[in-house]
């Protein structure tokens, strides 16, 4: 088929595009595809807004919403704690002590007698003396002079879990006493000036009278005590070492070292300080806790500031919260050697069986995020408030129940929502230290702050 | 691509965005945006919705089904770029009609889904606020609020259509309101000023719509030199309802009588006029609206002119002018609104066998603004129509 042009034509099926309609096709759906992107028409006039909300704040004090505030103590045990704390008189009145004890030596040695060409057991080897190598550690603590530490050998029977300044066993139906706190009766066989400048180990030469003590591994009657002599100092060790010499019985001649890993170890320290009825204490060793149940009223009657700006009853319903949280002010932590040396990190898990308290399950943390607070608000006067916020859970806690008719209807009696809060740390336990709250009934009690937007929703016109 | 490819190919098309794209701030007033469903041919006219020529499936012109010989599908898209005075520019793509029509001897039944009133504008602003409350005083936060409306009210209609001797057309077609409405507030508050883990305040509603709708109309051909139609949508109240857990009960609206009319003359071989009118009373709404949120009486009218064009390979090109105004029904921030375009826009057959157009392409572009007060936007709107037609 030729055109008037007398160019043969392309055939073409009947039904098909021919390409020049494509194009246009193609064109139309780019064009559709580009008006795609949805920018939705926006206006900034805020009165265009057909809806009213307001924002209000709303403080609750203790007696508001606190019930049942309870402290509780003894939670792990300072051998779970990383580090070995060593202190004396430390912010004047903090005295530590780290105890050690450590794995026995070989059961023999394999030694070659004089003139033979094989080795031989032997098993009558006799320690002679030996080092005690003890690794400091100076993130947080570092002497700026040069400090005295005393090692001293054990004597009375202690068990590492239980043990304290004034207990030596402490566990259900067994406990003894050291016959001096602290362990004061152990017998020191070495004293030396640490300068961290120098070095970041302690070395403390090992009698054979200690060397020997120690050869065995199942006597509970040894170990080593390493406390300081420097008035106000406090260091931290991470690891020790106890490396012997021993002398074979089987060659005279030769002397053998062999080393020995800590088996248990923890600190012992005084003042023992438990908790407080009257404050929230959080961490330390044993870590403590405290907790309180939430009563929140289902809502704001007269007499709270907030009905001055809108109309009272105001109903607490979860949706117009948009934040709540805790306001607790510190105390200063007593004694001061106990307050935290770092960031005190506080967990708030609900208690899932408030009857079982202390040993009740704890649920999932009600804060966003950790809180952190610094070392520094336990010290001096303290007096910083500190706010957890604890939204989520307070929503969940006010829709955990319907409204009961009558007055006072409290939230929190029957929700399926836990209502009783524990405060803890994270980690227990972390460190000696401790952190102190004001508890109700002081100046500087918990009090909730809340953020209410109110609105009546959105309608049609 | 043949025409079943193309029907693939239509059908995909509608189905690019989930939800039709905003068109104009002044959506925000009242129900939302009039917006009528015609088709790219309409728009390039300034048809008002009745009155051109041919037989082509349209939600507002019953009739204008009746002279289908062959199944016919047909769709429009509408691509829309809007600038706001003083404020950001938009846009969206949407979908004002689609219908399917089958023909049963002189007998035309369709299903067509066609959109009514269109929501989709938000605002966004920063304010000061006092945050009563406190035992010490009131201090000030700084929120950031936003607000949003979304979705729209479209229509969807059962017709049937058939010619009544050589020059005259009759249709009718019933349905429903469906779609709905969102919307949508949220404030923030600023976290430096009221701590990190405040949260924002949300609230939100939908709501679907019904309720009845009738539309009948007549299309009467004199002489091939001029057709002259006429239509009248009539509507129950507009229900709607809201969707659990939005709170409230059901609000209706009553929607008005809408009448129209057009026709098209032929001025000249080639040249043909199109010329439309519309009317529509709005009193009752306005009052369902709780008065001064809707104007009266609504009128829209406009024209063009169709201009047989160039042919390429055989094909013609028809070339349309048009301009429409058009009374906006719902009042915006006080003001009474409306809008006026002018158009332009060409056709093309993409297919023809044994004659009969079996894929056909239009595309319509209007420049238009609409204004309240001192609010006004200019728009830039493309509606582009596929139809396809076999057996």
């Amino acid at each position: 088929m030729t055109n008037k042009d007398g160019r043969v034509n392309s055939p073409r099926r009947p039904g098909r595009i021919p390409g020049w309609r494509r194009a246009l096709l193609a064109g139309a759906a780019l064009l559709i595809a580009g008006g795609c992107s949805d920018e939705i028409p926006t206006s900034e006039d805020g009165n265009l807004i057909p809806i009213d909300a307001q924002t209000v704040q709303v403080f609750l004090d203790w007696e508001e919403f606190g019930r049942d505030f309870r402290t509780f103590g003894g939670f792990s045990t300072p051998a779970a704690l990383s580090t070995l704390h060593i202190a004396r008189e430390y912010r004047g009145d903090l005295d530590a002590a780290a105890l050690l004890r450590f794995a026995g030596l070989p059961g023999s040695v394999l030694v070659r007698p004089p003139g033979s060409p094989t080795t031989q057991a032997d098993t009558a080897y006799v320690p002679v003396g030996g080092t005690m190598v003890v690794r400091m550690d100076t993130t947080r603590f570092r002497p700026e002079v040069p400090i005295e530490l005393t090692a001293s050998r054990i004597i009375s029977r202690w068990d590492e879990r239980t043990a304290g300044w004034a207990m030596a066993v402490d566990t259900f139906g067994d406990a003894l006493a050291w016959p001096v706190p602290g362990a004061g009766e152990s017998v020191p066989f070495s004293t030396v000036t640490w300068d961290p400048e120098v070095a970041d180990s302690v070395v403390f030469e090992v009698d054979s009278v200690t060397a020997n003590a120690w050869r065995r591994g199942d006597v509970e009657e040894r170990g080593a005590r390493i406390s300081v002599n420097t008035p106000g100092a406090r260091l931290e060790a991470t690891t020790a070492i106890f490396r012997a010499d021993v002398r074979s019985q089987v060659n005279p001649d030769t002397l053998i070292p062999l080393a020995a890993n800590p088996l248990n170890q923890t600190t012992i320290y005084a003042p023992e300080v438990g908790v407080s009825p009257d404050e929230f204490r959080i961490g330390g060793a044993p870590a403590r806790r405290a907790t309180l149940r939430l009563a929140l009223p289902s809502r704001i009657e007269e007499g709270n500031p907030v009905c001055a700006a809108v109309a009272c009853p105001l109903e607490l319903r979860p949706e117009r919260i948009v934040y709540a949280g805790l306001v607790m002010t510190t105390a200063p932590t007593t004694p001061a050697g106990l307050a935290p040396v770092d960031t005190l990190r506080m967990d708030v898990r609900p208690a899932l069986a408030p009857d079982r308290l202390p040993k009740s399950p704890l649920g999932p943390s009600v804060q966003p995020s950790i809180r952190r607070i610094p070392a520094t608000a336990f010290l001096g006067d303290a007096g910083v408030t500190v706010e957890v916020p604890m939204t989520r859970y307070f929503r969940d806690l006010l829709g955990g129940v319907e409204p009961e008719p009558g007055e006072g209807t409290g939230v929190g009696e029957s929700s399926a929502v836990p209502s009783t809060l524990t405060f803890l740390s994270p980690s227990e336990p972390v460190s000696l230290g401790f952190g102190s709250f004001v508890g109700p009934g002081s100046a500087g009690e918990p009090f909730l702050r809340l953020i209410l937007t109110l609105s009546d929703g959105v309608s049609l016109p | 691509m043949s025409s079943k490819r193309l029907t693939i190919a239509l059908g995909l098309l509608l189905f690019l965005p989930a939800t039709a794209g905003a068109q104009s701030l002044f959506s925000g007033g009242g129900l939302g945006l009039l917006s009528d469903p015609v088709d790219a041919r309409s728009r390039a006219l300034g048809s008002t919705g009745v009155g051109t020529s041919g037989w082509h499936l349209l939600p507002t012109d019953p009739a204008a089904a009746a002279g289908l010989v062959l199944p016919t599908v047909s769709a429009s898209a509408q691509p829309v770029n809007l600038q706001i005075e003083g404020g950001a520019d938009a846009g969206g793509t949407r979908f004002p009609g689609f219908g399917v029509a089958y023909p049963f001897g002189r007998h035309i039944i369709s299903v067509q889904f066609g959109s009514f009133l269109e929501q989709g504008w938000r605002v966004r602003t920063e304010r000061t606020i006092g945050m009563p409350g406190a035992p010490d005083g009131s201090p000030s936060v700084t929120t950031r609020d936003l607000y949003e409306a979304s979705g729209g009210v479209g229509q969807f209609r059962l017709g049937w259509a058939t010619r009544i001797g050589s020059s005259v057309a009759v249709g009718v077609n019933a349905g429903s309101y469906s779609g709905g409405v969102e919307r949508r507030f949220l404030r923030e508050l600023n976290p430096a000023e009221v701590g990190p883990d405040v949260e924002p305040f949300r609230t939100a509603g939908r709501w679907r719509a019904s309720g009845p709708v009738v539309s009948a109309g007549v299309i009467w051909d004199p002489s091939v030199l001029y057709r002259v139609t006429g239509a009248v949508d009539w509507s129950g109240d507009l229900r709607l309802d809201p969707v659990a857990p939005t709170p409230g009960g059901v609000r209706e609206y009553s929607m008005p009588l809408t009448v129209r009319l057009g026709g098209e003359f032929v001025l000249t071989p080639g040249l043909a006029l199109h010329t439309g009118l519309s009317r529509a009373d709005w009193s009752d709404t306005d009052r369902d609206l709780g008065g001064d949120a809707a104007r009266g009486v609504a009128w829209g009218y406009g024209g063009g002119l169709e201009l047989a064009g160039p042919s390429i390979r055989g094909r013609g090109l028809p070339l349309r002018v048009g301009v429409r105004h058009q009374d906006l029904p719902f009042h915006f921030d006080g003001a009474e609104t409306r809008e006026r375009s002018f158009s332009f826009g060409l056709g093309s057959n993409l297919s023809i066998a044994e004659a009969m157009p079996v894929a056909r392409f239009d595309i319509g572009l209007e420049r238009g603004d609409r204004d309240a007060g001192p609010l006004s936007e200019s728009f830039w709107r493309t509606t582009i129509s596929l139809r396809v037609a076999g057996g």
